[in-house]
């Protein structure tokens, strides 16, 4: 393969790795302070795509209110989520697993309800959100839609790791990944602390919702590329969310290799074989710590 | 706190049962599973007079009304209703009045034979408009072998109107050009007229319908010495193009074909502009659903071509688009010109088999079919039960909108 194509598969790469690494840390938030896989990110996800549309069909807005449009949907999604299906079982003290059964039934149920609303077609953002422009860097070239993923990727964690290490409600979550348990103990509404998490792993989530709809064809499946965000928190390991958003970045990489290479269909195959293996091998991810009852 | 536990649970379950009452689409009228069209005869009753139940000739229709494919069935049906409420109006077919017996495929295999088993063996139709998708027909194929009832339908992939022999299955009829047909149609069409020497080809391959039209193209381009000097695939659900188009561009080929669904066209469409390709986007006849809308960036569309199955500036047709607007509040597709096409066919063989109206009778005029004079063209029933020499209108792409260019076969321009 020549260096311009190479260079332009990274371009490429980068640019896939950028959507799930947004939607990798939502998704690994969560598992920090609770320690189950949370796909009902998935549904947070679609909702927020879907209110996105809306707000840019039905109402008229530019790209950034429907951005912000997404992420409050998102946050108010997954609060929701967190008060009618995981504050149950977590009061009661029950097991890992009931987290993780509860969370794909509520990925189903937040898409049966848009499959209700919107069929199972397909839509489009409008193109007047953000029309699609080339940006040539020498032999490569740059889509607008890639670059504003990227900026608007590196924003989120700017502002994410700022809350997490400069406010109390970020040390707080911090704390409480650690054991929401103690946390509590210490004095802290660890409530309010799980609550707020959700928000912001919520926010994420909205905010990849919109930005994956501006470039894939908008289904109520959407939410399932969750699954993507899953395997990049296995490899980057669920205890660091730094870890999970490069794993996710070269996840996007090795995805666009090998459909370059092996093609589109074999391609899942192999990185589904690389996920077992990490899970066998070295469950904690790259860069994670172990948990006994990942779930 | 706990209040507003239940507040919030509350508005949840509410959010739920608005959810559970809302229509099945959003814009699109809602059209019954089974549709009864009332006749209009012109006379006029009095309530004392006892009206007696007309008889009906029952037309089953199995279409995808909910599913994945919905926006290239549904126009099958509205096309089907037009038609029948024109007839009815005139009085009917030997005085007998036609119905829709409709059932929902939604876009799946199993689904869609029990419902062609359940409209033959309940409803007790004669006839069935089929769907316009390839995997529903090859699916019931040979259910309809078994139960021995004529299906008239848009799925353009040779297997489901043909056995692995290359006879055709008995009663499977096809409403339209297949996809052979119209990839070889726009091989020859973009050879001819664009000057295509060196094409890349895209398509998903496990996608029967893009991979015949693929393959056909490649075949056709071939045999007049031209080459695909790349061939790249996809799979289902794919979103991302960037791997394959940005191999596809390396080799600077003078165009890109890609056959597919309306899903995948209008982002293979865009991110091949993104990635600054600036030669000819060949397509197939799902581009205008989605390809064409005003979502899609005209400055990408403006060298995108692709093959249709009528021609829109045509006044003829433009006067029944105009009636089919107006009455479902939404334009016609490709589909339903033929979709009212196939809808023709089975009328024709309803008309010609008089008070015989038997699948055994139907069956044998939908063979005999010659000089239908459709929407599409001309009908001549070929052995195979596929149109013969049935032209394909060329579009292409001017300032954002579709132009019609000219008629084509794969033995060239129509004159």
């Amino acid at each position: 393969m020549e260096f311009r194509l190479v260079l332009q598969q990274i371009i490429n790469g980068l640019s896939l790795g950028a959507i799930y690494s947004l939607i990798a840390v939502g998704f690994a938030m969560i598992f920090n302070i609770l320690k189950f896989s949370n796909f009902a990110h998935g549904g947070v996800l679609g909702f927020s795509a879907y209110a996105g549309f809306l707000a840019a069909t039905k109402l008229g807005l530019p790209l950034f209110p429907v951005i912000l449009v997404g992420m409050l949907t998102g946050a108010v999604t997954a609060v929701i989520i967190e008060f009618i299906a995981f504050r149950w079982i977590r009061k009661r003290n029950g097991q890992l697993v009931y987290f993780f059964v509860t969370s794909i039934t509520m990925l189903m149920l937040l898409q049966q309800i848009l499959i209700i609303y919107f069929g199972k077609a397909f839509d489009y953002y409008p193109i007047s959100l953000i029309t699609p422009k080339v940006v040539r860097v020498g032999e490569v070239t740059i889509s607008t839609t890639y670059l504003l993923t990227l900026i608007a990727t590196i924003l989120a964690f700017s502002l994410l790791t700022w809350v997490l290490k400069k406010t109390k409600v970020g040390i707080a979550i911090r704390a409480a990944s650690n054991d929401l348990v103690a946390t509590g103990l210490m004095g802290i509404n660890a409530d309010f602390i799980v609550l707020a998490t959700f928000a912001v792993s919520g926010m994420l989530g909205g905010l990849s919702g919109v930005l994956y709809g501006l470039s894939a064809s908008l289904t109520p499946q959407i939410g399932q590329v969750v699954v993507k965000g899953f395997i990049a928190s296995v490899l980057g390991g669920l205890g660091s969310l730094t870890g999970v958003a490069i794993a996710a970045f070269a996840l996007g990489l090795i995805e666009v290799f090998l459909i370059a290479t092996i093609g589109s269909g074999l391609s899942p195959v192999v990185i589904f074989f690389i996920m077992v293996v990490f899970l066998l091998v070295r469950p904690q991810g790259v860069a994670g710590q172990s948990f006994v009852d990942k779930a | 706190m706990k209040k507003f536990h239940k507040v919030m649970v509350a508005a949840f379950i509410l959010m739920f049962l608005i959810a559970a009452c809302a229509p099945t689409t959003a814009d699109e009228p809602v059209v019954e599973e089974t549709e009864v069209v009332a006749a209009d005869t012109g006379e006029e009753t009095t309530e004392e007079e006892v009206v007696a139940e007309p008889e009906y000739i029952l037309i089953g229709n199995l279409q995808d009304e909910t599913g994945g494919m919905a926006v290239l069935s549904t126009p099958l049906t509205y096309a089907a209703t037009m038609k029948i409420e024109e007839i009815n109006a005139a009085g009917g077919i030997n005085g007998r009045l036609l119905k829709l017996v409709t059932y929902d495929t939604r876009s799946d295999v199993t689904e869609a034979i029990n419902a062609y088993t359940r409209m033959v063996e309940q409803d007790g139709v004669q006839i069935v408009l089929g769907p316009p998708i390839s995997n529903i027909g090859i699916a019931v194929a040979p259910v309809a072998e078994e139960l021995q009832v004529p299906i008239v339908g848009l799925f353009m992939v040779e297997s489901a109107f043909k056995q692995e022999s290359g006879d055709p299955w008995t009663y499977m009829f096809l409403g339209q050009n297949s996809d052979v047909t119209q990839g070889s149609i726009m091989g020859q069409y973009s050879f001819d007229q664009l000057g295509v020497r060196r094409s890349a080809l895209l398509y998903n391959n496990q996608n029967s319908y893009s991979a015949g039209i693929g393959l056909a193209y490649k075949a056709q381009l071939e045999a007049n010495g031209a080459e695909v000097v790349i061939e790249e695939t996809y799979a289902w659900g794919d979103q991302d193009f960037r791997a394959q188009l940005t191999k596809i561009i390396a080799e600077d080929p003078d165009s890109i074909f890609f056959p597919g669904y309306p899903a995948e066209i209008p982002l293979i469409l865009a991110q091949a502009y993104e990635l600054g390709y600036e030669g000819l986007m060949l397509s197939d006849n799902s581009v205008p659903p989605t390809g064409l809308s005003p979502n899609t960036d005209p400055e990408a569309n403006k060298n995108c071509y692709y093959p249709y199955g009528i021609n829109p500036e045509d006044p003829e047709l433009q006067a029944w688009a105009a009636e089919y607007e107006e009455k479902f509040g939404i334009a016609p597709l490709a589909q339903s010109f033929s979709g009212a096409d196939a809808f023709g066919l089975i009328v024709t063989a309803l008309e010609a088999c008089g008070d015989d109206i038997t699948a055994e009778c139907l069956t044998a005029e939908l063979n005999n079919i010659q000089g239908y004079e459709g929407f599409q063209g001309t009908f001549d029933m070929a052995w195979d039960h596929q149109p013969s020499s049935l032209p394909m209108a060329m579009m292409k792409v001017v300032d954002g909108a579709q132009v019609f260019d000219m008629w084509y076969l794969a033995t060239g321009a129509v004159e």
